[in-house]
């Protein structure tokens, strides 16, 4: 814990100097024996030197006059392979080690962070992150007070796995990719030339320590699964394009079991026929439709449209250069007055989900998440905020008898940014009623069923969509599935689209689905988990974008 | 290299970073084929929202990354860390990933073999290196105080860069970097009227953040009270800010050729192979990757030492080249593969007429003027995209502007209006940095839908 930057740079150059080190690169002394015996990851929870550090970084912030410090560090592995038919195109192991200060001075924040493990280091940053915040001009004249917060004096948590992919190798993990690769490609050389197999298998491990002035101190390891394993296929004039993916395939919060026993073989073949399926799609017509949304196609809605339009700094304008701004404000016009006009929509906050892609025990300020309404039938009455800024919600809070303060949805892509308004996961309810897709498709005349996750394209203040299909789409012709659709596409204002909702799923149709917002300077990408049921909309505006 | 406490800026010498690179190599199997790649990187980022200065950060981020052939099978390992134990372990990552398991032989990665690489004017600014917290604030709050008036939010990042790779083979390649970028959005006080811009630097003396707020405040003033014009096909007048985020949409995930020799890319042909000598951009354009830019260097060499040529991806609308990796190039007799920057320039051809924006205005009988686009695939193999006008979007009538209109949907793409090619102007340095992009005037561009919001 006391090697310096300059000392790594000294003892590099003498041994240059000393001419251990050839022109090669290469050195003839026992150094590379000794790399046969590093430590493989570096463990940050119950590390003493990990809390003397965050001590000693909390500790140069106070002598410097700082009204709050807290200090981020995270260590973390990954490991990803690619595979593209039977040629293996990526492996590679990652670490990270890492840490970041952010501090008040005077109301303002500062925020500096570093690669350097040292304790010397961690004052010196914290020490830079208080310049920081001295220097702004508005730190005096518009104080940040933060929320109160539950000190969390010793808190440790793991993402709960079956198996830890730690104790397999990537050799092990390369074996399963190409056995799920060999399962398209014996199809594809069963005839279908035009067949191609893509996979990325992404295991992560992310210890992340959180401590501040305040006293708390919490420990988290995260676990992760993340990537793809992909049938596509291109027609033979290359016009035609259709791809899917096995439905056992899940990513999330797993560990060795996401890939391991997984019988891939029962239902690769479907993603096939699917992908094949796709090539033979019609452009629909362009018109009018009942629009029946897979819960995977209502998530991604969901998120673009109202999750990230909850996001209490991108209410303010904090994003409005960037990703844009929201129609849900301002606070004091919104809150118990905005209307989706829709009793059946209800959106939620909820901090546990079993597998979910980012949940955490503690968010990025140390704040336990909560389960909490956002949209009660339809009315706006609560947002997703911070320590930072849910004081500015008191006299709401107030007035409803709730307590002011964070919720728990702060978050950051990494210790090495700073926090933002990004909560992990959002769920909007489903109806209490055990209405099925096909209960909705066979109550529709003329619609679309869009059955798989899709994008989202909005405006800036997110008012204005336009929505897409991923996977199949069909016609829906008196209650009955048609035709496949290729490229259809629904046009929308964000209030119109919401209030039009007149049937929605029942728990059957519910599932969680991975979403995400893009915010911040430098823009971060923060993923979450956003639960919906199935649901229809009526009468939207449907078009395509054919061939020019 | 830390110049006093609270210091920020600070970067690897080649001398450092040649002694951290030889470290890692000394810790290699003598017996394996090894890359190290050793970066430093400082970030400061000024974060500006409701008229004042949010966020103040700095980070200092390394990272060594070992690339490992033995027997045949590549791997990585990367570490942020600089001390005996990280470099130890992102080579022992590496190389316990590439020394057995399945694969290898196919896989084909030669060294670069030593050479000298050129050093690219204008890429390095020691007033950039040598701006401290201070001097960030007083530029953050002068376009602050220039936007008075409007509500302004943005941001101001400076990043001061160093990377080497050395190999064994005995390579060694450094390369530092300083870049800039301000941006400013400003809103009326009314709500009606929105209004942006941004401009990237490699020196802080250029940083005009006056400049960029007054540019953001006259769009917004002059954005007031939009009335809407029928969606349908428009002439555009679009700023090179408009599109370039599809130009480097396009260079980072279509230029490569095994994409487009299996169907994948833009660049493939429908007959089969790709469209490599085919014209695919109206003839007066060509796209030019060249580290020694006068206007937007960059580093002459990717991460593996691949040196960056001069590279004509097109030249007079005709695609002339895509990337490729080792195997290509061993098949083609080359020394090395042609590696993408992503960083490019849209050139006209010479003796191309060119237009300001403004005569792009007076000669154009009808049609739309565009600041800004959001971009999100609409079809990622087509390279077709969607997204909304903002920030100031104007009716163009007979020679001049006649009034803002409401901001509409678009579903379009350079593969398209670059071929509609009615005017070009000189190439300018997008706000991102990186392209340099001119800007357009272009027939059809096609407007889907009113997106009634500001």
């Amino acid at each position: 814990m006391t090697w310096t930057r300059r000392d790594f740079v000294r003892s590099g150059s003498a041994l240059a100097a000393a001419g251990l080190i050839g022109f090669d690169g290469r050195i003839l002394t026992d150094a590379y024996e000794a790399a046969r015996a590093y430590r493989p990851f570096r463990p940050l929870l119950q590390d003493p030197d990990v809390r003397a550090l965050a001590m000693t970084a909390l500790q140069a912030a106070r002598d410097v006059g700082t009204s709050y410090a807290d200090v981020r560090i995270t260590s973390g592995i990954g490991r990803v392979t690619s595979v593209s038919g039977r040629r293996i195109g990526l492996r590679r192991i990652s670490g990270s080690l890492n840490f970041g200060v952010r501090v008040l001075v005077g109301g303002a924040w500062g925020f500096a962070s570093s690669t350097i493990f040292t304790e010397e280091e961690a004052a010196r940053i914290a020490r830079l992150a208080a310049r920081q915040a001295s220097l702004n001009p508005w730190g005096y004249t518009e104080t940040i007070e933060l929320a109160p917060a539950p000190v969390v004096a010793d808190g440790e948590w793991e993402t709960p796995i079956d198996l830890d992919p730690w104790n397999y190798r990537i050799q092990d993990q390369l074996e399963l990719q190409l056995e799920a690769n060999e399962l398209v490609m014996k199809i594809a050389e069963a005839g279908r030339p035009e067949l191609q197999v893509f996979s990325t298998f992404n295991f992560s491990m992310n210890d992340v320590v959180f401590a501040s002035s305040e006293g708390s101190y919490t420990q988290q390891r995260f676990h992760n699964f993340g990537g793809n394993y992909v049938a596509q296929v291109i027609s033979r004039d290359r016009r035609n394009f259709g791809s899917s993916s096995p439905e056992s395939f899940r990513t999330g919060g797993y560990g060795w079991e996401a890939v391991d026993g997984i019988p891939w073989a029962d239902d690769v073949e479907q993603a096939v026929e699917e992908a094949y399926m796709m090539l033979g799609a019609r452009e629909p017509d362009v018109g009018r439709y009942d629009v029946v949304l897979g819960s995977g196609a209502v998530s991604s809605i969901l998120n673009s449209t109202i999750v990230r339009a909850l996001e209490y700094d991108r209410v303010l304008g904090y994003e409005m250069h960037g990703g844009g701004t929201s129609y849900l404000g301002p606070p004091e016009e919104a809150l118990g007055q905005f209307s989706f006009g829709n009793p059946m929509l209800n959106v939620r906050a909820t901090g546990s989900v079993p597998r979910a892609a980012g949940m955490y025990k503690w968010d990025a300020e140390g704040v336990a998440p909560q389960d909490y309404q956002l949209v009660r039938e339809g009315v706006l009455v609560d947002y997703f905020t911070s320590r930072e800024f849910a004081p500015q919600l008191d006299w709401w809070y107030r007035r409803n008898g709730m307590p002011t303060g964070s919720r728990g949805t702060a978050g950051s892509a990494s210790s090495t940014l700073t926090q933002v308004v990004a909560p992990s996961i959002a769920v909007m309810d489903p109806g209490e009623e055990a209405v099925s897709e096909e209960d909705m498709i066979a109550a529709t005349e003329d619609g679309i069923y869009f059955r798989d996750a899709g994008f989202a394209s909005v405006d800036p203040p997110m008012l204005n969509m336009q929505g897409g299909g991923g996977g199949l789409m069909y016609e829906i012709r008196d209650g009955k599935l048609g035709d496949l659709l290729s490229r259809p596409q629904y046009l929308a204002n964000t209030l119109d689209f919401w209030r039009s909702m007149d049937m929605i799923g029942g728990p059957d149709t519910f599932g969680y689905h991975g979403g995400g917002t893009q915010k911040g300077d430098p823009l971060q990408l923060i993923g979450r988990t956003v639960g919906a049921p199935a649901a229809r909309f009526r009468n939207l505006n449907v078009f395509t974008y054919g061939r020019r | 290299m830390s110049r006093n406490p609270g210091a920020t800026g600070d970067i690897l010498t080649k001398e450092e970073a040649e002694a951290i690179a030889r470290k890692t190599l000394s810790f290699a199997d003598p017996g394996a084929e090894t890359i190290v790649n050793v970066s430093l990187a400082n970030s400061q980022n000024t974060r500006i929202a409701r008229n004042r200065i949010t966020t103040q950060r700095d980070a200092s981020l390394g990272g060594v990354a070992v690339t490992t052939r033995l027997d045949g099978r590549i791997a990585q390992g990367t570490t942020q860390r600089f001390d005996d134990e990280g470099l130890m372990q992102a080579v022992k990552w590496a190389e316990d990933s590439a020394r057995e398991g399945p694969g290898g032989r196919q896989e084909m990665g030669r060294l670069i073999q030593p050479r000298d690489y050129p050093i690219p004017p204008g890429l390095w600014s020691e007033a950039t290196r040598e701006v401290d917290i201070p001097d960030r604030i007083t530029k953050a709050v002068s376009a602050i105080g220039r936007a008075d008036g409007y509500v302004a939010a943005g941001t101001l990042d400076l990043s001061i860069n160093s990377m080497l790779v050395a190999n064994s083979a005995g390579l060694v390649a450094y390369c530092r970097s300083t870049t800039g970028t301000m941006q400013l959005a400003a809103r009326t006080d009314d709500n009606t009227g929105s209004g942006w811009a941004g401009k990237a630097i490699y020196d802080f003396g250029e940083m005009d953040t006056v400049a960029v707020a007054d540019r953001a405040t006259d769009k917004a003033e002059r954005s007031r009270n939009p009335s809407a014009v029928e969606p349908a096909r428009y002439t555009v007048i679009l700023e090179p800010d408009a599109y370039a985020p599809m130009i480097q949409l396009m260079m980072q995930y279509h230029m490569d050729l095994p994409s487009a020799q299996r169907g994948f890319s833009v660049f493939a042909d429908p007959n089969g192979g790709t469209k490599v000598g085919k014209q695919v951009f109206d003839e007066r354009l060509s796209f030019v990757s060249d580290p020694m830019d006068p206007d937007a260097p960059f580093c002459p060499f990717d991460g593996a030492g691949v040196p960056f040529d001069r590279t004509y991806w097109v030249q007079d609308g005709i695609l002339r080249n895509l990337s490729f990796g080792d195997a290509t190039a061993i098949e083609r007799g080359l020394e090395y593969p042609l590696a993408n920057p992503v960083s490019v320039r849209i050139q006209p051809q010479e003796g191309t007429e060119l237009l300001t924006l403004q005569e792009m205005i007076e000669t154009c009988e009808r049609g739309i003027y565009v600041t800004r686009l959001t971009t999100g695939f609409a079809d990622f193999r087509r390279l077709v995209f969607t997204g909304v006008t903002r920030d100031g979007t104007w009716l163009v009538e007979r020679g001049r502007i006649t009034r803002p209109i409401k901001n509409m949907r678009y579903v379009d793409s350079h593969m398209y209006f670059l071929n509609n090619l009615e005017a070009v102007g000189e190439p300018v340095l997008a706000a991102t940095g990186g392209f340099m992009i001119p800007p357009v005037r272009s027939r059809d561009f096609n407007f889907t839908a009113i997106a009634d919001a500001v």
